[in-house]
């Protein structure tokens, strides 16, 4: 991911997708967080994911936002990437090395200490944050076994993305705010049986080729997980 | 407080695990090692691998008994008292017909003969199932039997997953493989995790919502893999008494004290069907069931005991 991705990416507050739900009264406890301006996010990217939480949890802690019901999702990614942290505060990114707050400080130590910026190869995304405000979703994120392998928005219609997976390939489309598989190389051709996906949360997933396809964002179901 | 959530790909699905921590790293070792264990788990059991003990009990199928670990035998002898309790309706010796089919495989699905449906489910009979407890051996009677505990193994891969977890002090989580779920603990101190059952014909909408702790769920429903031949939906659960998916049913949820229990159960109530499912007095799982024609059949424990509530 390209630093400029990336950094547009974690503004629009995207949530990792793997979080499933909230309930009313979470939601009302991030009515008052808002209210409270307590609401951030931080996404990372880092080769040093476990010395990277530890840092942030730090920063965290001390920070005015406390860690009372913060989300927290991490992802694997391929290829090279420029490791950096974004700071998202009610919804605008912040440069957290010009900023004078406490938090940012915490942040430009946290970043020095993991020499970040720098190019990296196969990074993992650290993502924390105080909630989720995405309500519409507008990306779907697609995995090839456990990695992020791409991500593609929803908001413009795309005829044909080819995926490569572990047999061969997946196509999906995007159109009018859902994304289908529309062919795939594996022989019963299950996943292409399934419905278009729109709401967050939900998944498609092609098993011979180890591609799981998920829309990103706060799940407005009401509800923490699903059966089916 | 944290709410982590960590994502895996295993068993041919998703494994999605949400966990309440205050320690990151720590909680993150801990859902690691779940998925060890899970993983573990698929290894030993799948049909699908050859390097599996069922797919050496397989292999050897009416010619000699395989020495299997006691883990094995001990799933083996549980996966037989399920196929007993539920009268064959659900059978662990499914395996000749679920190749036949070829859903679980990366085949291509085609309706098979009748002739050769009707030669296969000869060989679907559990009672071919030979233990021998002393030496730990396992031997299928026949030749071309074969075992699947796609029925169950699951649900065992969640249970020993959940185990890991609340052994390693986090107690408040909700695990998801593929829409089997075990649930631990509350999802703030306060408020009891809630689930929700996907709507087999529309999976933007769900059926019913509910609350759980400490306790399972699993779904077996005729959307998930299927295919539609002239007009007519065939999928992967397949009723061991005609060689045929079952029809009586759109899905089937059972709550159960473990995903096991809840996975074999979900299967067999989906081949029973609402009517015999709600009429019989010894069933007295939780369940909500969707019939063919899509109406919505649930009995009072569900209602009563788990808050809930029905949507669509």
């Amino acid at each position: 991911m390209k630093r400029r991705e990336f950094l547009k990416y974690s503004s629009l507050i995207i949530p990792a997708s793997a979080v499933i739900g909230t309930i009313n009264p979470f939601t009302k406890k991030i009515f008052a967080a808002e209210k409270n301006n307590k609401s951030f996010s931080l996404s990372v990217i880092t080769d040093q994911p476990s010395k990277t939480i530890h840092l942030i949890e730090q920063a965290i802690k001390y920070s005015k936002y406390g860690k009372d019901n913060l989300q927290f999702t991490e992802y694997s990614l391929r290829g090279g990437h420029i490791g950096d942290i974004a700071y998202v505060k009610s919804q605008s990114l912040i440069d957290y090395h010009k900023a004078t707050d406490e938090f940012s400080q915490s942040l430009c130590e946290s970043a020095n200490s993991l020499s970040l910026p720098k190019i990296m190869h196969d990074p993992v995304m650290l993502r924390f944050s105080s909630y989720q405000t995405l309500l519409e979703p507008d990306k779907v994120n697609i995995f090839r076994g456990d990695t992020l392998v791409s991500q593609l928005s929803l908001n413009k219609d795309l005829e044909h993305y080819r995926v490569e997976g572990l047999k061969g390939y997946i196509d999906v489309r995007v159109k009018e705010k859902s994304v289908k598989i529309i062919s795939a190389t594996c022989k019963h051709k299950t996943c292409m049986n399934m419905e278009p996906i729109s709401k967050p949360g939900q998944n498609l997933i092609c098993i011979p080729n180890q591609i799981s396809l998920t829309v990103a964002g706060k799940s407005t179901s009401g509800v923490d997980s699903i059966t089916f | 407080m944290y709410k982590l959530s960590v994502k895996k790909y295993l068993m041919g699905t998703t494994v999605e695990t949400t966990a309440r921590s205050t320690d990151i790293n720590y909680c993150k070792k801990a859902l690691l090692a779940a998925y060890k264990e899970m993983q573990r788990v698929e290894d030993l059991l799948s049909c699908q691998k050859d390097s599996s003990e069922i797919s050496k009990i397989n292999r050897a199928a009416g010619i000699y008994p395989v020495k299997v670990s006691f883990e094995t035998l001990s799933i083996l002898k549980r996966a037989i008292d399920y196929s007993k309790k539920y009268n064959g309706i659900f059978d662990v010796t499914i395996g000749p017909l679920s190749s036949l089919w070829g859903f679980n495989e990366d085949s291509e699905i085609i309706l098979p003969e009748n002739q050769t449906i009707l030669k296969l489910i000869r060989l679907v009979n559990y009672k071919g199932i030979i233990i021998n407890e002393q030496d730990t051996s396992v031997f299928l009677k026949d030749n071309g039997m074969s075992i699947d505990l796609g029925g169950i193994a699951k649900g065992y891969a969640i249970d020993r997953g959940s185990l890991v977890l609340k052994k390693m002090g986090i107690n408040n989580f909700i695990l998801n493989a593929g829409g089997d779920i075990y649930v631990s603990g509350t999802k703030d101190g306060e408020d009891l995790w809630k689930v929700g059952i996907k709507h087999p014909r529309n999976s933007n909408e769900l059926v019913a919502e509910f609350n759980l702790k400490d306790y399972a769920v699993a779904t077996s429903g005729d959307y998930e893999r299927f295919k539609i031949i002239d007009g007519k939906r065939y999928h992967h659960i397949l009723d061991p008494r005609t060689g045929y998916p079952g029809t009586l049913s759109e899905s089937s949820t059972i709550l159960a004290t473990t995903a096991e229990e809840a996975d074999a159960t979900a299967t067999y109530i989906f081949l029973l069907g609402w009517k015999k499912a709600l009429s019989n007095k010894d069933i007295d799982f939780p369940l909500l069931i969707l019939a063919a024609d899509g109406t919505i059949h649930y009995n009072q424990t569900f209602a009563k005991k788990y808050n809930l509530k029905i949507i669509n």
